[in-house]
């Protein structure tokens, strides 16, 4: 406050594991106050619990199994509002809801971008964009893996949704959700990119639960998201309680583990 | 003319980026009538990996709204356009009926309104335009059902519909060649999400890999043999896909370079055979469960393990698990009397192995003496499509050469 010059504050809130429409409700709450000019800009990290969400271009045949069986493994499905195709959410994964004021969707993307390239070579993967493949290769790829997803939603100039990173979930979702295990991307994980088998994967014979042990992997890679995030931003990353965002918060939000440091 | 003309503002569809090219009303946030403040939003439009929202480019009212909801267009191309403020007609813009108020606005406010906008129906969006001069359709002689009598996207798609193929241009102005017209269809409708996914996962492959087919022929007598002997014994299923699987199997320990994985450029090998066997659904399309650990199989059990599989496939029961993570594929056309087919390799595997039908056929043995005679063998043709990428063709021939000593020296074990 005091350093005129200094680069603007970017509020940092971890809020652990927070259910997909909880998390929803959260970023419009703050985005009204960023839009009101009663918050600075504001990257919130979460994790989800196993969570599809489908845009308004899912078909029914994106989910091939029957929905009890998804609902035996614990996987939730959540219809949004918006396009494209269905994704995926889930523990070991690593999810950043920036709120922002942009002038410049595109080189918003493409910063975001570049900052989570940044933060996986900072754990010794090559990563790389695709700006030249077109609007729907936005994300970060490994080859021609994809690692992270990236959308965007712009009010009033002012960004909601985000990244979400694989970091060291279970990868087997994204292999149920399109017809007989086909489909035209091929996801892939820090964790996998590694050889490792995800810490979050519980053994074959039981459902994808809801309760995991928190992977520290998920934590390092978020210090590292928020470090060159800042850097790609020119911001001062200001780590803070989820109470300072002044909205109601979930209650998993208030109890939950923090992501990464704390 | 008088003085006072209403001046209207175009709503464009914004460029966002050189590869963003069109967009998606998702929904209209403000209806056609009301009130807008410069910088409100108006609607939300949707790229694929950025929604965001449009705003009002002056403050106003909503004239019109060109562009549904639900539509998709170009960049650059008129959404809605917004009368400027101060004109005491268009305040009572909301009480008009919304259906009517485009209408409404000419009539009260704008006498003499800008060339555009005189006749609704003279104006044209990009893509009906773009359809019109594709299709060679005279947009005036079009009945319009939008908005003031617009000419709208599926009006003109309508008119390209009734023109049938009465329509179509010759491939070559110059060529005497004209298209054939289609066949009857006796049934048409869109593909289901089952056969794009197979139609998507086909593609992939052929354009990923650089796929390969060798051929060998393979004197089938032993293996027919066993095959009769265990039908009395009711040990085995009646298809040789079972023994030809075990030894595809033994041939793989042998030559691993084919039990592999190729993504990008990391290239994997395993020890264990996740053996893929397609299983056809009849008309509904096909589907590739996975014996895991093949290798720990008998023939017996990988009978009753294809059967299993092929059981509930038909059924729809198999588990995700079940249809993911194999590391070769065998794919079995022969049992509906195909000699030779080229199989497409199942992505990211490197190699597919293709039995085919079994048929007796006169060829040249040796006799107990050493002498050639020709004798009646059931024989059948094995292809395996392989990823050059991958390996070379010498692999791949002498894989089935390995196997082919397998099956021709079947003594029947299990």
């Amino acid at each position: 406050m005091a350093a005129a010059d200094a680069a603007p504050e970017l509020l940092v809130v971890r809020l652990g594991v927070v259910e997909y429409r909880a998390a929803l409700a959260l970023q419009e709450a703050v985005r009204e106050r960023r839009i009101a000019g009663e918050l600075p800009d504001v990257l919130l990290l979460v994790e989800h619990p196993p969570v599809y969400t489908r845009g308004r271009r899912s078909q029914d045949g994106d989910l091939p199994f029957e929905p009890e069986w998804y609902a035996e493994q614990g996987i939730d499905v959540v219809p949004v509002r918006r396009g494209g195709q269905l994704t995926y959410h889930g523990p070991g994964q690593l999810v950043g809801y920036p709120i922002m004021r942009i002038a410049d969707v595109i080189a918003y993307l493409r910063a975001m971008e570049g900052s989570l390239i940044a933060a996986l070579d900072d754990e010794g993967l090559a990563a790389r964009n695709r700006p030249d493949d077109g609007i729907e290769y936005t994300g970060v790829w490994v080859d021609e893996r994809k690692i992270a997803s990236i959308g965007v939603h712009v009010s009033h100039n002012v960004t909601t949704h985000g990244f979400a990173v694989n970091v060291d979930n279970d990868m087997r979702p994204f292999e149920w959700a399109v017809a007989c295990g086909l489909h035209g991307v091929r996801m892939t994980s820090l964790a996998d990119e590694r050889g490792e088998t995800a810490r979050t994967r519980p053994p074959a014979h039981e459902p994808l639960a809801r309760e995991r042990e928190a992977s520290p992997l998920v934590a390092q890679l978020a210090d590292r998201v928020v470090a060159r995030f800042a850097e790609a931003f020119r911001r001062t990353p200001v780590e803070a309680e989820p109470t300072t965002l002044g909205v109601p918060l979930p209650d998993a939000a208030r109890s939950g583990q923090p992501v990464g440091r704390s | 003319m008088p003085a006072e003309t209403s001046s209207t503002t175009d709503v464009v569809m914004p460029q966002l980026g050189v590869s963003v090219v069109e967009g998606t009303i998702l929904r209209w946030l403000v209806a056609v009538g009301e009130a807008v403040a410069a910088d409100q939003p108006l609607c939300e439009i949707d790229t694929d990996k950025i929604v965001t929202d449009i705003p009002s480019p002056a403050g106003g009212v909503l004239a019109e709204i060109v562009v549904d909801e639900g539509s998709t267009v170009s960049v650059g191309a008129v959404l809605a356009r917004v009368s400027s403020a101060g004109q005491a007609g268009l305040r009572a813009g909301p009480v008009a009926a919304r259906g009517d108020s485009a209408t409404c606005v000419a009539e009260s406010s704008s006498p003499a309104p800008p060339a555009r906008s005189a006749s609704p129906s003279s104006w044209h969006s990009p893509v009906v335009q773009r359809i019109a001069a594709e299709h060679g359709v005279d947009l005036a002689g079009v009945a319009g059902t939008g908005r003031g009598g617009r000419v709208r996207k599926q009006d003109v798609l309508a008119v390209v519909a009734a023109q049938g193929n009465g329509g179509e241009r010759p491939l070559h102005s110059e060529s005497p060649y004209r298209p054939e017209p289609p066949a009857e269809a006796a049934g048409s409708g869109q593909l289901s999400h089952m056969r794009r996914a197979i139609g998507a996962h086909m593609k992939r492959s052929l354009e990923t890999a650089a796929t390969c087919t060798t051929w060998m022929e393979v004197d089938m007598s032993r293996v027919e043999a066993a095959r009769r002997r265990a039908k009395a014994s009711a040990l085995l299923g009646v298809t040789a896909l079972p023994i030809v699987a075990h030894c595809a199997i033994e041939a793989l320990a042998e030559h691993p370079a084919l039990n592999a994985t190729l993504e990008g450029e990391r290239y994997a090998r395993y020890d264990a055979v996740h053996l893929g066997v397609a299983v056809s659904l009849g008309e509904d399309g096909l589907i590739v469960p996975v014996i895991r650990d093949a290798q720990q199989l008998s023939v017996e059990q990988l009978g009753l393990a294809i059967r299993d599989l092929a059981r509930r496939a038909r059924g729809g029961q198999l588990q995700p698990d079940e249809v993911r993570g194999g590391t070769f594929t065998i794919t079995n056309p022969g049992q509906f009397g195909s000699l030779m087919a080229t199989p497409v390799i199942n992505q990211p595997q490197v190699a597919i192995l293709d039995l085919e039908a079994i048929v007796k056929r006169p060829i040249v043995v040796p006799d107990d003496h050493g002498d050639d005679v020709i004798a009646i063998r059931p024989q059948t043709i094995l292809g395996l499509s392989w990823d050059h990428r991958a390996l070379d063709g010498a692999q791949a021939a002498q894989f089935l050469g390995a196997l082919r000593r397998r099956l021709e020296s079947w003594d029947g074990r299990g």
